[in-house]
C-alpha cells in the first residue's frame, strides 16, 4: 500500500499517529519560538545567568513612554495599508480587467519592485527627498514662490511614502491580480448584460466578489507592515520616530541586552495578531465559502480601447518611473559620487567606492553567503513546503486544521525576535552550539520565516491539481515518492518557480531576521549594506545596493524564463 | 419589410484573431442569419466553430471586425456606420454556461439586479421591482425562494434563477450560451422541456448556442450548423437531420453510415449506383452524371434488417457482427459486401451475432453528400 493510500484510507490509529508526527514536526519549527518568547518575557535575570521569574519586562512596556510612543507610531504608520489597498486594487483592476496597453509589462514591473531589496531604493529616496540635499527639493526650490525644501524624508510621511512606493502598493497589486484574474468573468458579463456600467459593476459585483481576497491581502499586509524594520531604522531613528520593531532592536542591542522587555513587547504584538486572526476567521466564516474562483470565461479579445485606456497606461508608466526608476537611477549615480548626494561640487565623480568595495574581503564573502543562503533556502524550501502543502491538501491525517494555523505562526513574531530566539535555542541546546558561526542558523531562520507564504501558495497550487491525476498514478503502481516527483511537482512547477523566486528574493533582502544571528564570517550582502548605511558609509552602501539590485533583476528574469519554460503564462 | 418580422438580423459578421506565429484565423467568417420573432434559433457546432463568438458579438461582449447586427430594428453594431452599442445598453438577456449566479446576493437580489442598475433608475418603483421579481420567479417555479442565498440552491434551481435574471427586464432577445451543459443527463432532459415550455409561454425570441445535437433538434425552430467560423447549413431540425447539405452536417447531427458509390446511370426518376455491397437505386433531387463518384449518407434507423434472405431491389445479404441491446431499441453492426453498416432496429427482432440477415434501404433515404 502506498503512503498516499495509507494516509487516505488508513486505520484511525494510523491517522492519529501520522497526524501527531506531522504536527510535532511543524510545531518544532513554528511553535517553539513562540513558547520561548512567552517564557523568556518573564525572565528578569541578566544575560547568561539562570532563569529568574519576574514581570519587570511586562511592566516596562506599559510604563515606558518611549515604548508607548513606538507602539503608537507603529499603528500610525500602518495607515499606509488602507491607502495601498485602494491604490493597489485600482491598479490590479486596470491590469486585469481594463486591458490597458502594456499591462503585462506593467505587471512585471510591479513584481520587480516588490522583489527588490528595500535598502537600495531607500538610499535612492534619501538622495531625492532629503531636506538638505535631496535632488527633488533642490529642483523645486528653483521654482518661484518655493523658498524652502518641500519634502523631508525623515518624517512620518516620508516613511509612509517610501513604504507605499516600495512594498505596500506592489504587494497589493501582486496579491490582487491573481484573484481578479481567477474570478469567473461571466459574473461581470451578466452584470454588463443587465445594463450595469463600469461603476455599478465594480461596486455591486466585482468588489463584493473579490472582497475575501481584498480582506486577506489587507490583513497580511497589515501584519507585515507592523514588523517592517529597515526603513524605520534608517528614516525614523534620526528624528526619534521609533516603531515597535526598532524598539525591540534597541532592547536587544543595548549593553547589556534587555531580553525580557524585547520578549514582552513581542508578546504584545502576538496578542494584536491573534486578535486580527480571530477577526479574520470570523469574517471568513460569516462570508461563507464562495466558490467563485474558477478562472473560466477568458475573454478572447477585449472590447475596443477608448482614450482613457491609453491615459491609464501612461499614468501607470509615469507612476513606475517615479517610484522605481527614479530612485534606482539616482542610487546608481550616488554610488559614483565622491561624497554621497553631493552632485554639484566641483568634480563630483569617482569610481573609488566601487574599487574599494570590490577590494573589501567582506564583500566577496557576503556575495558567497548570500547566494549560498538564497539558493539553499529556495531549493530546500520548495521541497519541504510542497510536501507540507501536499499533506495539508491530500491526506486525511488528524489535526490538519491545527497545522494550517500553525504554519502562520512564524509571521506572528517579528524577524528580529525569531532570530534572537533561534540564536538562544542553538546556543543553549547541547550539541547544537557548534552550529553557531556557520550559515546553518541563518538557513533555518530564513526557512521558518518563509514557511507561511511558501506553504500557503503551494497549498493553493496543489489544491488546483485534480486528485484523480495522482490516483491515476497510484493505479499505475507508483509509490508515493514517484507520484510526488513525477506527477505532483511537475504539475505545480509554475508555482514552484514563483515560490523559489519569492524565497530567494526574500533571503537576499532580509535584514531583520538574520541581523542578530549572523557572525562576521556569515554576513550577507544585505547585512553588509545595512552596516555601511548605519555607520555612515553611504557611498559603499549605494555600490552594494546597485550590485544587489542587478543580482535581483538577473535572478528574477532567469526564473521567469525558466518559469515560462515550465508553463508560467505560456 | 424585414424589420417587422425579424427580431435579429446578423449581416456578414467577421472576426479575425492572430493565432500563434502571426497567422490570421477567422473565428467568424462572413456569418449572416435572421431570427423571426418568437422563435428559437440555434447555433450548433463543435467547439471552436465560432458559435460562442457569434453569440457574444450579438451580446456586445465581443467586438467583431466587420458586419452588422440589428436587434428589433435597432442597429447595435455596424462596422460601416461605425456604430457600437455597449453590451450594457443593448437591453438583452443572457444566460451563461456557468449560470454566473452571484454568490454574494440572495435570489431576490440576483433577479432584481437588472431593474436596479443606473440606466433603468426611475423606471421601476420599489414595489414594482418586487412585483416583477415575484412574477418572474413564479414563471421559473422559484416562487418563495426570494430570501434564499444563491449558493443554497441546487444546480437546476441556479439555472432557473439565471434564466429569471435574464428574462426580468423583458428583453427583446434572450441569449443562451450552452445553458444545459452543466447539468446531469436526467435534469438536462427535464430542463429541455421546461425551457421549451417557458419560451413558448413567454414568446421571447431566443438564440441558443450548443454543441449537443439532441438539444438543438429538440428545442429549435431553426438550426444553423457552424463549422470553422462559417454557417454550413440553416434549416428546421427536420431538414438538418433528413437533408444534410454535406458530409460535415450529416456526421455532426446524428449518427450515419457513409457509403462510397459510383453512378451507373439514370433509371427513370431514380439513379442506379454501385456500392460495396451491390447495386442501389437512389432518389435524389440532385443531378448526377454517369461515372460520378459520390458518398451516400444513410441513417442507421433507415437500414431495415430482416431475419431472412435478400429479395427484390435495394435488398442485400448481410451478417450481424455486433449487437447492443438498449431496451427501447437495438444497435447493430452488420457486414454487407465488406462494408460495416450501423443499423438501429426494433428490440423485438432477435438476431444474435453471426446471424445471416438481409438489409433493405429505401431509395429516398439515401442522401447524397459530396
Amino acid at each position: 500500500m502506498s503512503f498516499a493510500a495509507a494516509l487516505k484510507s488508513g486505520a484511525a490509529s494510523r491517522r492519529y499517529l501520522a497526524g501527531a508526527a506531522f504536527m510535532l514536526a511543524i510545531g518544532l519549527l513554528t511553535v517553539t519560538p513562540i513558547i520561548y518568547v512567552l517564557i523568556y518575557s518573564f525572565d528578569v535575570s541578566e544575560v547568561g545567568k539562570a532563569y529568574r521569574f519576574g514581570v519587570a519586562g511586562w511592566i516596562d512596556i506599559f510604563t515606558n513612554a518611549k515604548t508607548w510612543s513606538s507602539i503608537v507610531y507603529s499603528f500610525l504608520l500602518s495607515i499606509r495599508i488602507p491607502l495601498a489597498t485602494v491604490v493597489g486594487f485600482g491598479i490590479a483592476w486596470l491590469l486585469v480587467r481594463a486591458n490597458i496597453p502594456g499591462s503585462r509589462y506593467l505587471e512585471l514591473a510591479f513584481w520587480f519592485t516588490f522583489l527588490l531589496p528595500s535598502l537600495p531604493l531607500l538610499l535612492g529616496w534619501t538622495l531625492l527627498l532629503d531636506a538638505n540635499y535631496g535632488l527633488l527639493n533642490l529642483a523645486l526650490m528653483k521654482l518661484p514662490f518655493v523658498t524652502g525644501p518641500i519634502f523631508s524624508i525623515y518624517s512620518v510621511s516620508g516613511i509612509i511614502w517610501v513604504h507605499m512606493a516600495m512594498t505596500s502598493v506592489p504587494i497589493m497589486v501582486i496579491l490582487l491580480t491573481p484573484s481578479l484574474r481567477q474570478l469567473d468573468l461571466s459574473y461581470e458579463e451578466v452584470a454588463e448584460m443587465s445594463g450595469a456600467g463600469i461603476l455599478t459593476k465594480l461596486k455591486r459585483v466585482t468588489i463584493p466578489l473579490v472582497f475575501p481576497a481584498i480582506a486577506t491581502s489587507f490583513i497580511l499586509s497589515l501584519i507585515r507592515s507592523l514588523e517592517a524594520f529597515e526603513v524605520e531604522r534608517v528614516l525614523g531613528t534620526p528624528v526619534n520616530i521609533n516603531v515597535y520593531s526598532t524598539r525591540i532592536y534597541d532592547f536587544i542591542s543595548l549593553e547589556p541586552p534587555q531580553f525580557s522587555q524585547a520578549m514582552a513587547l513581542s508578546c504584545l504584538f502576538l496578542v494584536i495578531l491573534l486578535a486580527l486572526a480571530i477577526f479574520y476567521q470570523r469574517y471568513l466564516e460569516k462570508s461563507g465559502d464562495r466558490a467563485v474562483v474558477t478562472g473560466r470565461g477568458v475573454r478572447t479579445e477585449n472590447t475596443q480601447r477608448a482614450t482613457w485606456h491609453y491615459v491609464a497606461s501612461i499614468l501607470l508608466w509615469v507612476y513606475l518611473a517615479i517610484t522605481l526608476l527614479m530612485p534606482l537611477v539616482v542610487l546608481m549615480l550616488g554610488s559614483l559620487t565622491k561624497l554621497f548626494g553631493f552632485f554639484f561640487i566641483p568634480d563630483p565623480w569617482t569610481l573609488k567606492h566601487w574599487t574599494a568595495v570590490f577590494a573589501d574581503s567582506r564583500f566577496i564573502k557576503s556575495v558567497v553567503t548570500s547566494l549560498t543562503l538564497g539558493l539553499t533556502v529556495g531549493t530546500v524550501g520548495i521541497l519541504i513546503f510542497s510536501l507540507i502543502a501536499w499533506v495539508l491538501v491530500r491526506s486525511s491525517i488528524a489535526g490538519r486544521r491545527i497545522v494550517s494555523i500553525m504554519i502562520w505562526l512564524p509571521w506572528a513574531i517579528p524577524g528580529l525576535v525569531l532570530g534572537v530566539t533561534l540564536l538562544s535555542l542553538i546556543l543553549e541546546t547541547p550539541g547544537l552550539s557548534m552550529l553557531y558561526g556557520t550559515v546553518l542558523p541563518l538557513l533555518l531562520a530564513m526557512l521558518i520565516k518563509e514557511l507561511p507564504i511558501g506553504v500557503q501558495l503551494l497549498r493553493t497550487a496543489v489544491g488546483q491539481v485534480s486528485g484523480q491525476l495522482e490516483e491515476a498514478a497510484v493505479m499505475s503502481g507508483a509509490d508515493f515518492a514517484t507520484i510526488f516527483r513525477r506527477i505532483t511537482l511537475p504539475l505545480v512547477a509554475p508555482m514552484l518557480v514563483s515560490v523559489f523566486l519569492l524565497i530567494f528574493a526574500g533571503t537576499l533582502r532580509d535584514i531583520g531576521t538574520v541581523v542578530l544571528i549572523a557572525t562576521p564570517g556569515t554576513q550577507t550582502m544585505a547585512l553588509l549594506m545595512f552596516d555601511f548605511a548605519t555607520s555612515g558609509q553611504l557611498e559603499s552602501a549605494a555600490v552594494l545596493g546597485v550590485i544587489v539590485a542587478i543580482l535581483c533583476v538577473t535572478v528574477t528574469v532567469a526564473s521567469l524564463r525558466i518559469g515560462r519554460g515550465v508553463g508560467i503564462r505560456g | 419589410m424585414a424589420e417587422n418580422t425579424s427580431m435579429l438580423e446578423v449581416r456578414n459578421l467577421e472576426k479575425r484573431f492572430s493565432a500563434d506565429g502571426g497567422k490570421i484565423v477567422k473565428a467568424i467568417d462572413n456569418v449572416s442569419f435572421d431570427i423571426p420573432k418568437g422563435t428559437i434559433f440555434t447555433l450548433l457546432g463543435p467547439s471552436g466553430c465560432g458559435k460562442t463568438t457569434t453569440l457574444r458579438s450579438v451580446a456586445g461582449l465581443e467586438t467583431p471586425d466587420s458586419g452588422e447586427i440589428v436587434v428589433s430594428g435597432r442597429t447595435v453594431f455596424s462596422s460601416a456606420k461605425n456604430i457600437r452599442v455597449p453590451a450594457a445598453e443593448r437591453g438583452l438577456g443572457m444566460m451563461f454556461q456557468s449560470y454566473a449566479v452571484w454568490p454574494h446576493m440572495t435570489v431576490f437580489e440576483n433577479v432584481a439586479f437588472p431593474l436596479t442598475v443606473p440606466i433603468r433608475r426611475g423606471q421601476y418603483t420599489k414595489a414594482q421591482v418586487e412585483q416583477e421579481v415575484g412574477r418572474t420567479l413564479e414563471a421559473v417555479a422559484l416562487g418563495g425562494f426570494e430570501g434564499r442565498h444563491a449558493t443554497q440552491l441546487s444546480g437546476g434551481q441556479q439555472q432557473r434563477l439565471a434564466l429569471a435574471r435574464a428574462l426580468i427586464s423583458r428583453p427583446p432577445l434572450l441569449l443562451l450560451d450552452e445553458p444545459l451543459s452543466n447539468l446531469d443527463a436526467k435534469l438536462r432532459e427535464k430542463m429541455r422541456f421546461e425551457l421549451k415550455r417557458l419560451q413558448a409561454d413567454l414568446g421571447v425570441t431566443s438564440i441558443y448556442v450548443t454543441h449537443d445535437q439532441n438539444e438543438a433538434l429538440g428545442l429549435s425552430h431553426q438550426i444553423a450548423v457552424m463549422n470553422q467560423g462559417q454557417i454550413v447549413q440553416v434549416g428546421s431540425p427536420r431538414v438538418i437531420y433528413e437533408q444534410p447539405a454535406n458530409r460535415f452536417v450529416a456526421e455532426f447531427v446524428g449518427t450515419t453510415n457513409f457509403v462510397p458509390a459510383e453512378v451507373l446511370g439514370r433509371d427513370g426518376e431514380r439513379y442506379m449506383v454501385e456500392t460495396a455491397f451491390g447495386k442501389l437505386s437512389l432518389a435524389t433531387p440532385r443531378t448526377l452524371n454517369t461515372g460520378d463518384k459520390i458518398v451516400l449518407s444513410i441513417r442507421p434507423e433507415h437500414v431495415m434488417v430482416k431475419a431472412e434472405a435478400a429479395s427484390g431491389s435495394n435488398s442485400w445479404d448481410a451478417t450481424v457482427k455486433t449487437n447492443i441491446f438498449l431496451g427501447f431499441h437495438q444497435d447493430l453492426e452488420v457486414m454487407a459486401g465488406g462494408l460495416l453498416l450501423e443499423a438501429r432496429i426494433h428490440p423485438s427482432l432477435d438476431v444474435p451475432v453471426g446471424t445471416p440477415v438481409s438489409i433493405n434501404i429505401a431509395p429516398d433515404r439515401c442522401i447524397v453528400c459530396d
